[in-house]
């Protein structure tokens, strides 16, 4: 999500040591105008989640992983930052002006959520604990292509039996001169 | 406890030495104390991407007992250490592998973290800084010829006992036949620690002796590194997004 610095209110919160929904009810309740940043270690690497407030209601969202460079805009994000706030990590809140927050919405179109949340509504979607199964979703995109088919593609499938020959701890002693050494050691014929 | 990371490819001319300084620098930010070794005792080139060529007493001088390693310890920029190797044609064909041993042991006195800049290709060399690094990343472009040469050297790496943290894919043009993330995951069972893109700034970079991650630290190569960076020491990286054009510029001038 493009957003403007705005004015720091809170910076480097713990999430462990304080009641997110809490947290997020008061802003409702005081009109919050302005962003909450919320930024978890996952399993993988880093999370960064972002809701936008207007007048006290959460209007957008946008959450990204870093490692997969991957970002879920909307109400995917949505449910993925209330989830992050119940993880391990950090919050920063900027206060933004009424018309700074609208201005962003407009050019974050896509992170706008289909139903706006409010006091009302946030307790039914608040999850009731943290999860990684956001995160697993995305891990598992380098298992549908096999070794063999990679190497098959490069043109080299023999290698795979220097992957598979007996693994030989390789010791330098052994090793006199050059990667044909190596090769020897790993199994492969010259 | 000092972390010792080698920075290896197989394949030449993937990069090695642009993550290793830009890496280090980024790491340095971080609050780190990093030092980074050229280990390439034959074809040494990291003290020229540093853009402070020419330092009197190298790895070499110490290597050949002619001098202690923290006499050839320099600052860099960005607040990282060096050991540069002699750029002229070393007499040094094979490193002891006791000895750089040694020279990791004195740097770790003072160093956080300690990046080893190796050669290419699988020589004893490499071998030798395999045998002191408990870590390693491998350097690979997306092409066949370096994906095939990544794989060897992974599994050697692993034969030597280190810890194959991850690959970082460098110069992805986009281009045909080129291997993706997920076959090169698939190939390396490793993960990607960092994508980068092709860009003739970061060759101009090293040619000039001018670390990017310094002359631009918001470019998208510097905040790769520093995400990087974050990811390898477990710390909170937030990115600043690069501004870009006269949309951002306007949208710039309402921040408060």
């Amino acid at each position: 999500m493009r957003i403007a610095v705005g004015v720091p209110v809170e910076r480097c919160l713990e999430l462990d040591k304080i009641d997110p929904k809490q947290y997020i009810l008061k802003l409702m309740s005081e009109k919050f105008n302005g962003y909450v940043c919320v930024t978890v270690m996952g399993k993988t690497g880093i999370e960064e989640g972002v809701l936008l407030f207007h007048n006290g209601e959460i209007v957008s969202a946008d959450y990204e992983y870093f490692r997969y460079n991957k970002n879920f805009p909307s109400d995917s994000g949505l449910k993925r930052c209330l989830n992050a706030l119940l993880g391990f990590g950090l919050l920063d809140t900027y206060s933004l002006s009424p018309y700074q927050v609208q201005l962003i919405m407009t050019l974050n179109e896509e992170c706008g959520l289909s139903e706006k949340v409010t006091k009302g509504n946030l307790e039914k979607l608040w999850p009731k604990e943290f999860t990684y199964q956001y995160e697993e979703e995305l891990i598992p995109l380098e298992e549908k292509v096999s070794k063999e088919e990679v190497l098959k593609k490069i043109g080299v499938p023999e290698l795979l039996k220097v992957e598979r020959s007996p693994e030989k701890i390789i010791n330098l002693e052994e090793v006199e001169e050059s990667e044909e050494d190596v090769d020897k050691l790993l199994g492969e014929k010259k | 406890m000092t972390r010792v990371i080698a920075i290896v490819s197989g394949k030449g001319g993937t990069g090695k030495t642009t993550l290793a300084v830009n890496l280090s620098i980024a790491l340095a930010g971080f609050g780190k104390k990093v030092v980074v070794l050229d280990a390439d005792v034959e074809l040494a080139n990291l003290s020229l991407a540093l853009g402070m060529g020419g330092r009197p007493i190298t790895l070499q001088d110490v290597l050949k007992g002619e001098a202690n390693t923290q006499d050839a310890v320099y600052e860099g920029p960005g607040g990282i250490k060096f050991v540069p190797s002699s750029l002229s044609v070393s007499k040094i064909k094979n490193i002891d592998p006791e000895k750089l041993s040694r020279v990791i042991v004195d740097l770790s006195i003072f160093a956080d973290i300690i990046i080893i800049d190796c050669p290419a290709g699988l020589s004893q060399n490499v071998l030798t800084c395999l045998s002191v690094a408990k870590e390693v990343i491998i350097v690979l472009t997306p092409d066949p010829l370096s994906a095939t040469d990544a794989y060897k050297t992974k599994i050697t790496a692993e034969r030597m006992g280190c810890n194959v943290l991850g690959v970082v894919v460098n110069q992805i043009r986009g281009v045909k036949n080129e291997l993706n993330e997920k076959e090169i995951v698939a190939l390396l069972t490793v993960p990607v620690l960092a994508k980068i893109e092709y860009d003739k700034k970061i060759a101009q970079s090293i040619i000039d002796g001018k670390p990017l991650i310094l002359e631009e630290p918001y470019s998208e190569f510097s905040i790769t590194m520093k995400k990087m960076a974050a990811e390898l020491i477990g710390a909170a990286y937030r990115p600043e997004k690069a501004k870009k054009g006269l949309f951002s510029f306007l949208f710039g001038l309402i921040k408060r």
